[in-house]
């Protein structure tokens, strides 16, 4: 955890130049400045050491903020705005405190030991009460009025089984040549277990056997990129630990903002005196993208069927946190053009950010529909059948995107599109 | 503080969700890219000419400032509300009405960026060649207040030989159209050449209509670097004799290529005296011509490497080094004080002699780089503003580059402008009377100074707009 006048000093190397206003999805939807990481960075060298004035102005302001990242990726000068920006939210959170409903969300749920489980397996089985399913579409939309949730939404159902009910603890290979963990991430754990299944099958199939610890929990980034550090120490550690317990080569995580999360924040969160820290180093070096995992494997196994046979056209979307954080962007291209019966195609303005930032879209979800209609057109203009992407925030908000602005496109993982050609 | 009674009214004309006046957003207007700060009283976004006009009226009777402002990336402070007062940003007026290819113009509003409009008539085979360093973030209505200039000036000029015509709200709330649609016209005086570059204090701009080229059909990029700067000053003013206008002709001097190398690493020559980066453009068939004669001058004149690109991919490479010179210099000394003198090109040389010469005395640290072919060099003079001392050096270091430019037949800013970081020196090069009959206009179109109050003449021009507080 920084202190202010650290934040500041960083805020204060921002020159004014404007480069990120061309640059900020945001700030290109509004035209407002206090939106773009060049107003923050003034707001931020504004704040009084000893008397901040955290007014509700300036929490809205640096809530509305998607953490894409395209602003330092693109500053001269080598400001970090988006690092910036969640540094203040957590002095905000420190000074101020969370508010009810996420400190409730990130404290009692997210770091739960059975609730968070417990919730959502009762809401599978509850949810057509909740939810109607969505004729020709495999999403469904609220019967009546939910605080929070924008009645327009399309939802995916959750799944009947969360996908660690079903698959935990160790599963073997055949001819056992590597040995990873698993990071599955919430999303697919309760939404998408299909991705997690794809990923484990098609390790299976490559001689990796794969340890999924039932008891992991989520990696805290929701949490933490609303500023709140103490739910993610939290988290860390009960992740950390949980894997540490078997001898892996390493863990892969198919979620890339979980990815980033595990590779890139957890040592940080354990300060260099700290007992954990040498662990949580330990662990972060073994995180691995599933796409910059697949691309090195040598003799990756996929199915030859589909050769010959009409190609799939597949288009990709790189999130955020895999190619600003982790500079991950070549390794799924390569995986898709090397798929058999998969035709690549690029879109246009593939990097730019979908607009789901976390709870951003649920806060925001007008203004989130507008930076992701941009990508919906892209989607549709780029000829695809098949819109692929290595994040589950993405994918979720790509089947928004994409139902509302009509554009009838799949939305699937990475993972299981390789996986599937393989299959096919 | 403006009277809340006045604000209510000018709420009331743009409509509530067009004003904003709490502290936040009041902070976020109060700086441009010089990042001097004056706080505004309030801020709107007219999406009218005669919301503009009512507030300019308003302005009058109750005397307070109106500041207009795009983009806010200008370099010289012609958006700060240095007497507080109205801000009135024109991004949300950002439609391209009219692209005719037949007339080769464009009509726009103030508020589109420059590069959004670049895209556009590029998709159809035109070209609006001026490209200022900021034309992805700066917006055309802030382009032609300031006279933006870019690297392409040395071929194709700047923006005021674009503007055919305006449309203006002038000081005192009236609208008129300036110019023309077509290529030619004379009658009555040529308003529209008085308000480019006028830096907001003789109207606020809300139309413009621009005239467009047809897109060169290609582009050659190549680089070469001389052991000197006087080698690399001959070989511009060769080039241009023999001929050949380049499309761009950018120099960095040695301090700026150690800075960039120091930066980037990648493999720039540290003890070159200077690196020119040139491009041609037009028919392919004459291009390899062009090149071929440009680097022979360019050994002619003992350049140490020459290197042409032979795809865009390598262009870009090539232009990598120029491109990272702003961010690079910051790591000198993280004050940066630009100018922008522009010397004819013959006294190029000459004029980095005598900066250099300059630099020495006042033990300052001087790099140089822009756009030789034009004789528009930007000379960052960088220091530590938290220093005792670096910031009076620096002035006095300005003010002789100031007399030396003059001196050689020069202008003080080829494209940044006066506004405020410049107007203590303007006396230096209009005299006077020069001073004194651009008073006279700005009060014709000005009577109670209240556009854009505190610009240009230092000093103001004799009547302040707002009450004092």
């Amino acid at each position: 955890m920084k202190e202010m006048n650290e934040v500041q000093e960083e805020a204060r190397r921002c020159v004014k130049c404007g480069n990120c206003l061309s640059q900020c999805p945001v700030y290109l939807e509004t035209l407002e400045e206090p939106l773009a990481a060049r107003g923050k960075m003034a707001l931020v060298e504004a704040l009084k050491e000893d008397d901040p004035e955290y007014s509700k102005r300036f929490s809205k302001i640096l809530s509305q903020c998607l953490l894409c990242g395209t602003c330092s990726e693109n500053c001269p000068n080598g400001v970090t705005g988006d690092e910036i920006i969640r540094e203040a939210r957590s002095l905000m959170v420190q000074g101020k405190g969370l508010s009810l409903p996420k400190k409730a969300i990130f404290k009692y749920f997210l770091d739960s030991e059975h609730l968070m489980s417990l919730v959502l397996k009762g809401g599978a089985s509850l949810q057509h009460l909740f939810l109607k399913k969505i004729p020709e579409e495999s999403g469904l939309r609220l019967r009546f009025p939910v605080p929070l949730l924008d009645s327009r939404r399309f939802i995916p159902p959750l799944a009947k089984d969360p996908f660690l009910a079903i698959h935990s603890g160790w599963k073997r290979a055949e001819k056992e040549t590597m040995r990873v963990g698993l990071f599955v991430g919430c999303v697919s754990n309760y939404l998408f277990p299909r991705v997690a299944k794809a990923a484990l099958d098609l390790f299976l199939r490559n001689g990796i056997s794969v340890y999924i610890p039932e008891n992991q929990r989520c990696c805290g980034l929701p949490a933490f990129g609303s500023g709140d550090e103490e739910t993610p120490h939290s988290l860390a550690r009960k992740n950390i630990e949980s894997f540490n317990q078997e001898n892996l080569d390493q863990i892969i995580a198919p979620c890339a903002s979980c990815a980033a999360m595990l590779k890139l924040d957890y040592p940080l969160l354990f300060g260099e005196s700290d007992s954990f820290h040498a662990q949580a180093l330990a662990f972060s070096r073994k995180i691995s993208d599933s796409s910059w995992f697949l691309a090195r494997l040598p003799g990756l196994k996929l199915n030859d069927a589909r050769r010959g046979r009409k190609a799939l056209r597949v288009t990709y979307h790189d999130p955020c946190h895999l190619r600003r954080k982790l500079g991950i962007f070549q390794e799924p291209r390569d995986l898709l053009k090397g798929a058999p019966g998969v035709e690549y195609v690029e879109m246009r303005d593939a990097n730019r950010c979908c607009g789901q930032g976390g709870s951003f879209n649920i806060l925001n979800y007008d203004l989130s529909l507008k930076i992701l209609d941009r990508k919906a057109q892209a989607v549709a203009d780029s000829g695809a059948d098949i819109v692929t992407t290595t994040c589950s925030g993405c994918m979720l908000q790509l089947m928004d995107g994409l139902h509302q602005a009509g554009v009838k496109k799949e939305v699937h993982h990475l993972v299981e599109m390789v996986n599937q050609a393989a299959q096919l | 503080m403006m009277d809340q009674a006045i604000i209510r009214q000018i709420t009331q004309i743009v409509g509530r969700e067009n004003a904003v006046e709490d502290k936040e957003s009041r902070i976020c207007y109060s700086y441009d890219a010089t990042n001097i700060r004056y706080l505004p009283d309030l801020i709107v976004f007219p999406r009218t000419p005669q919301q503009i006009s009512e507030i300019l009226k308003l302005a009058n009777q109750s005397h307070f400032p109106v500041i207009p402002r795009g983009a806010g990336t200008g370099f010289t402070g012609g958006t700060l509300p240095v007497e507080g007062g109205v801000v009135a940003v024109l991004t949300k007026m950002n439609k391209i009405l009219k692209i005719d290819p037949e007339n080769l113009l464009a009509i726009v509003e103030p508020g589109v960026v420059t590069y959004d409009l670049q895209l556009e008539v590029e998709k159809i085979g035109l070209f609006y060649p001026p490209d200022p360093a900021s034309l992805k973030t700066s917006t055309l209505g802030g382009n032609v207040a300031e006279c933006a200039g870019g690297p392409r000036a040395v071929k194709y000029g700047v923006t005021k030989d674009y503007v055919l015509g305006l449309e203006a709200v002038l000081p005192m709330g009236e609208i008129i159209s300036t110019g023309v649609q077509t290529v030619k016209s004379v009658v009555g005086y040529d308003l529209t050449k008085l308000l480019v570059g006028s830096e907001g204090t003789l109207g606020v701009i809300t139309k413009i209509i621009l005239r467009l080229l047809p897109l060169p059909k290609a582009k050659r990029t190549m680089l070469a670097i001389f052991p000197a700067i006087e080698a690399a000053a001959k070989t511009v003013s060769q080039i241009i004799s023999s001929r050949i206008i380049p499309t761009t002709l950018e120099f960095m001097d040695n301090a700026t290529i150690r800075c960039v190398e120091d930066y980037l690493h990648m493999g720039l020559p540290v003890e070159a005296g200077a690196l020119l980066i040139i491009e041609v453009d037009g028919a392919p068939e004459a291009l390899n011509g062009e090149i071929e004669e440009i680097q022979k001058i360019c050994q002619a004149n003992q350049a140490m490497e020459t290197k042409v690109a032979k795809d865009n991919r390598e262009a870009d490479e090539l232009w990598k080094a120029r491109r990272a010179v702003s961010a690079a210099v910051v790591k000198l000394n993280p004050t940066k004080i630009n100018e922008d003198v522009t010397v004819p090109r013959s006294k190029v040389a000459e004029i980095l002699r005598r900066v250099e010469g300059i630099s020495k005395k006042h033990n300052l640290i001087i790099v140089n780089f822009g756009h030789a072919g034009d004789g528009n060099i930007h000379v960052n003079v960088l220091i530590d503003r938290r220093k005792p001392g670096d910031e009076e050096r620096a002035h006095a270091a300005v003010k002789e580059i100031f007399g030396a430019t003059l001196d050689l037949g020069g202008t003080l800013s080829g494209e940044h402008g006066i506004c405020i970081t410049k107007a203590p020196y303007l006396g230096m090069e209009l005299g006077d009377m020069g001073m004194e009959v651009m008073k006279r206009i700005k009060k014709s179109f000005d009577p109670n100074n209240v556009l854009n109050p505190g610009k240009i003449f230092p000093g103001g021009v004799g009547q302040s707009a707002a009450p004092a507080h």
